[in-house]
């Protein structure tokens, strides 16, 4: 299997995948979008054993590293700035539920910069830094 | 900072090898070879070793660091 062919074959796992999880969520199938899910997994993992060569490099993760960076930093500050302004119009305008909202939102916040501090400690300390 | 430069597309052409070979040679994917030979990206350590051993040469004869 050369490249094109991978990449043409993962395209249609994930259609496939995407297809069954939309149909089996608007009928409310909560079996059918699991079953469709896992599936998919294994046809990936079968499809990968097949393909010899190498798929993620130093460069590749190095890219992952840095994009997850950015969308950390973006999904935090949007998440934040959604809190600060939910809490403080649910509050204005006695809306309990709205409060509720920014309320949530600034827990998961929280949870992920703390989740980002946790992780980026213990690769620290794996990768040599101090201890 | 400096400036890294590397002979690895000269050096390839001399030796009959495609981009995807080496690639495959060196474990990395071929985009990366791509990467390195137009200078965008920079190789590890290691895998500057694997580059300039497939050649049979020294990582300084490879690639050039201009400060």
């Amino acid at each position: 299997m050369n490249q094109t062919q991978f990449k043409w074959v993962r395209l249609v796992i994930v259609a496939l995948v995407a297809t069954t999880v939309s149909t089996a969520v608007s009928i409310g199938n909560f079996f059918l979008a699991l079953s469709g899910v896992l599936i998919g997994m294994l046809f990936m993992w079968l499809v990968r054993l097949r393909y010899k060569k190498v798929i993620v490099d130093e460069r590749v993760s190095i890219i992952s590293g840095r994009a997850a960076r950015v969308s950390y930093a973006i999904t935090t500050m949007t998440l934040l700035a959604l809190s600060l302004f939910f809490t403080v119009s649910g509050k204005r305008a006695g809306e309990i539920y709205i409060e509720a909202l920014g309320v949530v939102f600034g827990f998961v916040v929280l949870f992920t910069v703390a989740l980002y501090t946790v992780s980026f400690h213990y690769y620290n300390k794996r990768y040599g830094g101090d201890k | 900072m400096g400036e890294i430069n590397n002979d690895i597309r000269a050096l390839r052409l001399e030796r009959g090898l495609t981009q995807e070979e080496l690639a495959d040679v060196v474990s990395v994917t071929r985009q990366t070879v791509i990467a390195i030979e137009k200078g965008g990206y920079v190789p590890s350590l290691e895998l500057a070793f694997r580059i300039a051993r497939e050649f049979g040469k020294s990582i300084e004869e490879v690639f050039k660091y201009k400060a």
